[in-house]
């Protein structure tokens, strides 16, 4: 079978599959779906490999016909009940018909407008070929866009009465066990990482304490057991757990008697020893929620603060959010002014990081399929005016003007149809193939899980929208012509004339115009795209992630309970990892760049009397991260090892943090701390303590939408923590480094795990793909556009010609100078350029600016790039026109003047 | 609405008649029912999905036929159908209504030669 061949045939299998939905009750699509397709691409097979192309285009007359039988009502035949007799009825215009068609003269000969139409369509294939392709392209880039926009922004969270669910910020003061009468459920977490025991090496995971009342919150059932019961937070209560789906696999291997057994796991809740854990349920494997930390779920054991919950059905969100600013406010001591909770949509929420793309993508397929019906009006409007005579003949034979006009307007139904279902066809395979990539590439998950996405009944009802307009606007095109009336005098001229009316020329010019205009805008939008993307690939990251690793150790507290044994255990790990001979250098830290999501508190920093407050990201390193992640010290000292537990406490900031408390003092030698929280009691006081400013680092880029903040550095050596990152940079790649590193810890204690193990040029890698996806979507789509709109501007020239060869040779057998008529014609199309490009240089603009965030390192009005585009467009525009001006120029004028 | 209600009268509806007779042979997928009455018709009937699988439908929940347990070697996945009871005896009255039919048309003297 030829390509063309397979390619139909997948095609036909799609749009059958589309139609399917439209058609039939759901109720038979779910149950007789799959094999009606079986059945539909069965019979396809056959017909193409008897009949090849011709095979496929009697099949879809079968199945049109199929398709256009009424259902079958009881099986007692009630007068004429043959397959399909009212649908013949109907499309004649004649008998009652079930689908609400009253019959009736306004609509007689509706069924012969059609079929004359796929006559009038069929008999010019290429042209027809040409604007349903073009307009197909358009309709399935925005059916695809709109699917992935429909995933994330208009469906629901998988949740029932997901809108009552939602995030609460700024609630500081207030526990989740006092908002009864604000939230059905309300509910709080705290994520940890629990390290399970058992045999061989101990596995960390990510979990969370919860509220007992959580999943009842989000209407979740366990798909084993039970979930908590209130008495389980009890401070005191035995520890009970909820494993998820994939740990129930992985460890207990979907045992049903999995319920009663327990497992022991060290967590950062009681870190000085391991808790039995009994397992009371085991959550649906489909369970999906906004972070990944839900391998393990168990109760919360303490009062803390609310974070988020289901509203009563009688508290709308705005009077949530005033009752509990107003609790908040009488707790705090002295609230800022313009303090207030906020509530928030937990949808909202959750897709807000996505929305600008995706907006903007949908955006610019939109202007695509702008483009494409610019250039497909046009070319039915080249292709009217040839059938201008035809119409004319018609009308001058007695055809009615409206009989005409609803002819036209069919042609262009049937056109947007067609074009709509082979654009679904190919936005349902696009999203096949493409959408398992859409989650890694938006960096977002899909909240109803991949299958979300999808030509539903959403993107349906949007693609049909757009298919109507489409259609009216095509079949308006050539409508206007007719009902102007112009026919009857252009059928007494001779064919290809002269002369054409101006409103026609200047409706053509502006279509070509806005082309041009859209293409630039377009155009403009992925060159600010791309550079934003260069901009990010060859940034300074402040630090150099080429051949280098991280991976995180636990330590058990009852292990090591002293500050000295946990600084003496990381640094005999340090040396075990420095003493491999592929290792190039080891640094320790307390979070990864580019990986962890990273809160920022407010300093205080003081140098001689002036004190001043910003924010910071704070961390702890040892003295050797610095120079293992090549981040240059720029003041001052490093962290040194002598920097003791009963030394002076020191630490070290980066220069942004630098300038915004010290301004332009010398930063060495000042003192900062934490600032104190303004609510008491419920922020521990850590950090309080003055320190000293010892060495000032460069900047680092932390992730790609980072906080405006600076970074502050304490060394482990003075803060003993449980937990850090090692850092390793390898000297060449090393494969089997993961197992080399965990054979050394095995060494030093085989129960500590090293957890998460990632090569960070990956991770810095994997964090730019939003953008850079996002830049590569929009070159595509500018390219089809800048395709379009050169098609389109050399389509017109180029008819333009031919219409007015005669005057040209008359012309030039009169001794008329041939350049000068070539440099009418280019002067003629420069105009429609020249407008084209002013409009496109303001949508540019238009776009940049709603690109915004997605932009990094170049402004919306970047001048190079609109100057360099708007030039590229206008050569490749001088180009399209020269061409067939030309040929004007150089056609023998005598022999032009003979055929008439 | 019972059973009794929906039991259809003659004549059958073609596509009903054709399924019937396809099935009074052996138990049947839906392809296989379709290829069984292109192939006894001569291509003459050629059930399109939807026609085939809303009529199978219908006829399931008015008893006509049922769906039945696939053969072992068969696809799993694929319902099988079989005529019941009452869609036996309803395919010999309407067999039996067409052959008086045919009777009346050779009464007359209308059939052409060979027929």
């Amino acid at each position: 079978m030829s390509i063309w061949a397979r390619v139909g045939l997948g095609l036909s299998g799609r749009i059958y599959g589309i139609l399917l939905h439209v058609r039939y009750p759901r109720d038979l699509v779910r149950s007789y779906g799959d094999d009606m397709r079986a059945a539909f691409e069965r019979g396809a097979r056959r017909n193409v490999e008897r009949d090849g192309a011709v095979g496929l285009a009697k099949f879809w007359r079968t199945i049109a016909r199929d398709l256009l039988t009424p259902t079958p009502g009881p099986l007692a035949p009630r007068g004429d009940r043959r397959p399909g007799a009212h649908a013949v009825n109907r499309w004649k215009g004649k008998g009652k018909g079930t689908m609400g068609w009253t019959g009736g003269r306004r609509f007689a000969g509706f069924g012969e407008d059609l079929s004359f139409a796929v006559r009038s369509l069929v008999r010019e294939p290429r042209f027809t070929g040409l604007v349903v392709g073009v307009l197909a392209v358009g309709i399935a880039l925005n059916a695809s866009a709109f699917a992935v926009l429909n995933a994330y922004l208009l469906k629901p969270l998988p949740f029932p009465e997901a809108q009552r669910l939602v995030s609460v910020r700024g609630a500081q003061a207030i526990s989740w066990t006092e908002v009864g009468d604000v939230f059905d459920r309300a509910v709080s977490w705290d994520l940890d990482v629990f390290t399970i025991l058992g045999e061989g090496r101990p596995e960390m995971v990510r979990g969370s304490w919860v509220t007992p009342d959580f999943l009842a919150a989000y209407g979740i059932e366990a798909q084993v057991g039970r979930t908590f019961l209130p008495e389980e937070a009890d401070r005191g209560a035995a520890p009970v757990a909820m494993i998820s789906g994939r740990l129930w696999r992985d460890r207990f291997g979907r045992d049903p008697s999995v319920l009663g057994r327990s497992f022991s796991a060290f967590t950062s809740d009681r870190p000085d020893h391991a808790e039995l854990f009994t397992v009371v349920g085991v959550l649906p494997d489909d369970f999906w929620y906004f972070n990944a930390y839900t391998d393990v779920l168990a109760p919360i054991r303490e009062e803390r603060t609310l974070y988020a919950g289901r509203l009563r059905p009688d508290v709308p969100r705005e009077r949530a959010e005033s009752i509990l600013t107003d609790m908040a406010r009488s707790r705090m001591e002295d609230a800022p002014t313009g303090f207030r909770v906020e509530v928030v949509s937990q949808h909202e929420q959750h897709v807000a990081s996505v929305r600008p793309t995706l907006v903007v993508l949908q955006a610019a397929v939109f202007l695509v399929l702008l483009i494409a019906c610019a250039n497909a009006a046009v070319l039915l409007l080249v292709r009217s005016a040839r059938r201008e005579h035809e119409l004319g003949l018609r009308q001058a034979l007695g055809a009615a003007r409206t009989r005409l006009a609803r002819q036209l307007l069919c042609e262009g139904g049937l056109i947007a149809g067609v074009a709509s279902l082979v654009g679904l066809a190919l936005a349902s395979w696009a999203l096949e193939l493409g959408g398992p990539n859409v989650e890694a590439q938006l960096g977002l998950t899909v909240p109803g899980g991949p299958d979300a996405l999808s030509i539903d009944g959403t993107v349906l009802f949007g693609a049909a929208a757009l298919a109507t307009l489409v259609g009216l606007a095509f079949g308006a095109v050539p409508l206007l012509t007719v009902l102007r009336g112009a026919l009857a005098s252009s059928f007494a001229e001779p064919r290809g004339g002269g002369t054409e009316s101006k409103g026609r020329r200047r409706f053509r010019s502006a279509m070509v115009a806005a082309e041009v205009a859209l293409s630039l805008a377009l155009l403009v939008g992925a060159g600010l795209m791309v550079r934003s993307a260069l901009h990010l690939q060859s940034q300074s990251l402040g630090f150099d992630p080429a051949r280098t690793l991280a991976g995180s150790m636990g330590l058990r507290e009852a292990q090591y309970p002293t500050p000295q044994d946990r600084v003496a255990v990381f640094e005999e790990l340090r040396e075990r990892f420095g003493s491999l001979p592929e290792v190039e250098a080891v640094g320790l830290a307390s979070a990864r760049l580019f990986s962890t999501g990273f809160a920022t508190r407010r300093y205080e920093g003081r140098v001689g009397d002036r004190v001043t407050t910003a924010d910071a990201v704070r961390w702890i390193v040892d003295e050797s991260y610095f120079s293992t992640l090549r981040i240059p010290l720029l003041r001052g000292r490093d962290f040194a090892s002598d920097d003791a537990l009963d030394g002076e406490e020191v630490v070290v900031v980066s220069e942004r943090l630098a300038r915004d408390l010290f301004g332009g003092a010398d930063p060495v030698g000042a003192s900062i701390r934490l600032l104190p929280q303004g609510v008491p009691g419920m922020e521990p006081p850590e950090l309080e303590r003055w320190r000293r400013v010892v060495g000032v680092v460069a900047d680092v880029e932390r992730e790609v939408r980072a906080e405006p903040a600076g970074d502050i550095y304490a060394t482990f050596r003075q803060t003993a923590p449980t937990w850090m990152d090692a850092v390793v940079r390898v000297r060449s790649e090393a494969p089997d480094i993961v197992g080399r590193l965990e054979g050394a810890i095995a060494e030093v204690d085989p129960g500590i795990p090293f957890a998460n193990p990632e090569r960070l040029d990956v991770v810095v890698d994997d964090a730019m793909e939003p953008t850079r996806y996002l830049a590569s979507l929009l070159v595509g789509f500018s390219a089809f556009a800048l395709i379009l709109a050169i098609v389109g501007l050399y389509g017109v020239i180029a008819y333009t010609v031919r219409q007015q060869k005669r005057d040209i040779a008359i012309r030039i057998a009169l001794g008329a100078d041939r350049g000068s008529v070539v440099s009418m014609f280019v002067r003629q199309g420069l105009v429609m350029v020249g407008a084209g490009l002013v409009l496109g240089t303001l949508g540019g603009l238009l776009l940049g600016r709603a690109l915004g965030e997605d932009l990094h390192g170049v402004s919306p009005g970047d001048p190079a790039t609109h100057l360099s585009l708007a030039a590229i467009l206008a050569l490749s525009a001088f180009a399209a026109v020269w061409v067939p001006a030309r040929r004007a120029a150089v056609s023998d004028p005598m022999g032009v003047l003979r055929e008439e | 609405m019972t059973h009794h209600d929906a039991t259809p009268a003659l004549p059958l509806r073609p596509p009903v008649f054709h399924i019937l007779l396809a099935l009074t042979r052996a138990d049947l997928h839906g392809l296989g029912i379709a290829a069984e009455v292109e192939h006894s018709t001569d291509g003459t009937i050629d059930l399109g999905p939807g026609t085939l699988y809303r009529t199978l439908k219908e006829m399931v929940r008015v008893g006509l036929i049922d769906e039945v347990d696939a053969p072992e070697a068969a696809d799993p996945r694929r319902k099988y159908y079989g005529v019941t009871e009452a869609g036996r005896r309803l395919v010999s009255a309407e067999a039996a209504r067409l052959a008086s039919l045919v009777r009346l048309a050779r009464d007359r003297d209308v059939l052409p030669d060979g027929v």
